[in-house]
This record gives C-alpha cells, sequence and structure tokens, in this order.
C-alpha cells in the first residue's frame, strides 16, 4: 500500500499551487545547530530562485530539469544536522516540527521506521492542488528537514537526487563527500 | 608760419638707427609703476578648461563603469552561488526521497 501511495504521488505532475504556507523550524531545533558536529543550512526563497534559474544552463541536461523544477517553486529550505555521539538531539525537537503537520493541509504519505532511522514525508495540497512537501529524516546521529514550498514533481524530484556531479546521497551516506556543507552554523 | 617752414617742420624722416629694436626692447621690459599691457591670452590656457572637463568626464565614466561592473560582478556571484545551493538542495532532497523510497520498498518486500 505504502508502495502504491509512493508511486502515485511520484506519478503526479502538478500544476503551480495557490499559496505558500511553508513550516517554522524550531528554535530548540536551531539551537542543536550549535551542538552539531556539522551544520547544513539552505534557504532560498523565490528572489533567489528566480536568481538561480537565470543562471541554470538550459544546455545541460540535469540543468534544464532544475531550471524547470524552481520556476514553479516558492521556496527551498534544508536543515541537516550531523552530531558526534548518538542522542544529541530529541524525539522532542523532531516532534516541534511534526506538531506543525498534523493538521490540515499537510497530509503525511510516507511514514518509514527501520532500527534507529524514522523518515516522514508531508505533502501539502491546496484545493485539491499539490502544494508542497515536507521531508523528515531522523536517524541516530543525523537530523535531516527538506522542506519544499511549491508545485514539485516527486518523480523528478527523486531523479535529480545525485544529479549534478554531487554524490548521491549526500551528506547523508557515510562516504559523504562533503560538499553540500553549505553554511556551517 | 610759412608754408616753407610748414612743409620743412612735417618733412619725413628716417627713423635713427637701432630704433625699431629699442621699441621692442621696451615693450619687453616692465617700467615699475608703468600701467600693464595686456597680453594675449596663450592658447594652452584656452584649452585647459576643455582638458579638466574631458579629464573629469573620464573620471567619472571611470567611476561609473567600474560601479556597474562591480554590481554586475556581485550579482553573478550571488547568481551563481544561488545555482550552487539550488543543485546542492534539489540533489540533497532527490537523495532523501530515494533513500525513503529504498526503505519503503524493502519494507514492503519482507
Amino acid at each position: 500500500m505504502k508502495k502504491m501511495t509512493f508511486a502515485v504521488l511520484c506519478a503526479l505532475i502538478v500544476p503551480a499551487g495557490a499559496f505558500a504556507q511553508g513550516i517554522t523550524i524550531p528554535d530548540r531545533i536551531e539551537k542543536l545547530a550549535a551542538k552539531a558536529r556539522e551544520s547544513t543550512n539552505i534557504s532560498l526563497d523565490g528572489p533567489l530562485l528566480q536568481l538561480a534559474g537565470m543562471f541554470l544552463s538550459s544546455s545541460d541536461k540535469d540543468q534544464k530539469v532544475a531550471k524547470d523544477v524552481i520556476s514553479k517553486l516558492r521556496g527551498i529550505y534544508v536543515r541537516h544536522l550531523e552530531f558526534e555521539n548518538d542522542g544529541e538531539y530529541s524525539e522532542a525537537d523532531v516532534d516541534a516540527i511534526r506538531s506543525q503537520l498534523k493538521s490540515p493541509p499537510w497530509t503525511r504519505v510516507v511514514d518509514s521506521r527501520e532500527k534507529n532511522e524514522h523518515s516522514q514525508i508531508f505533502v501539502r495540497q491546496d484545493k485539491g492542488v499539490f502544494a508542497g512537501i515536507v521531508i523528515l529524516s531522523a536517524e541516530k546521529r543525523e537530523l535531516s528537514i527538506v522542506t519544499i514550498d511549491g508545485p514539485i514533481d516527486l518523480k523528478q524530484l527523486s531523479n535529480l537526487g545525485g544529479s549534478f556531479g554531487i554524490p548521491s546521497g549526500l551528506p547523508t551516506e557515510p562516504q559523504r563527500g562533503g560538499s553540500a556543507k553549505d553554511s556551517a552554523e | 608760419m610759412r608754408d616753407d617752414e610748414l612743409q620743412r617742420a612735417l618733412k619725413r624722416v628716417d627713423p635713427p638707427a637701432g630704433f625699431t629694436g629699442r621699441v621692442l626692447a621696451s615693450v619687453g621690459r616692465q617700467e615699475p609703476g608703468a600701467p600693464k599691457l595686456a597680453r594675449p591670452i596663450p592658447p594652452r590656457a584656452k584649452a585647459a578648461p576643455l582638458k579638466w572637463a574631458i579629464a573629469a568626464t573620464i573620471v567619472l565614466a571611470t567611476i561609473g563603469g567600474g560601479s556597474v561592473w562591480y554590481r554586475a560582478e556581485e550579482r553573478r556571484k550571488e547568481g551563481e552561488e544561488a545555482k550552487r545551493q539550488v543543485l546542492v538542495s534539489l540533489s540533497f532532497a532527490g537523495s532523501k526521497l530515494k533513500s525513503i523510497e529504498m526503505k519503503v520498498n524493502r519494507g514492503e518486500e519482507r
């Protein structure tokens, strides 16, 4: 059933959404960055996405896809924290985000638990239109929050994983290279 | 005065030798207290304001051009950085999505 839901979601090609309503990163998460071994914080709002779009090449296949994807978006926000030891963040820290995603228009479409990993995908719909996604990934020593505000084709997004010469899974896989660590805080 | 006396008085007389030289020498020499002779403005002095205007225009154009270039360069750097962040973000989000998809599929297979 989960597989089917995922497949259906990935098949969605959705028109531009009607509203922008992202989640707020709680202070307690921001504070976690101080004790994280590595911290990535990327905030790209509308004007920055537009600017980036001007610099993405239309002749490069992957960049063309990225250009197409961001042309419909209102924002991309990534918080990624890596800790030295286990248990440096608590479930309550993650709950501070989950609590914002409990009520409509947010819907949890994937909830995967595996050993010490808990991954969730929430989507937002507005008037039947798919208008945003939040990916929450909580591992023993890593916490990732990705918020994409605006309509996005999940299949297209999934295909972009590991593109642009950036190793697949970075920076969540053990063999990470570190190029995604943009703004260590 | 009689006519012949008048004619003698007004008779054309050549200047004494060295007269021309003495006059020219006195023109170049300023007698103390004598009124200053009006001198013609040298051509270089006439061209000075024009040169300053040209220099000022060049300086302003350089500053203006430099400013425009600097802003364009800043904009380019911002754009390149935004592009890099977009690519990293999308790659990371895509990887996360793939990873979750694999976990879900693994769970289904069990």
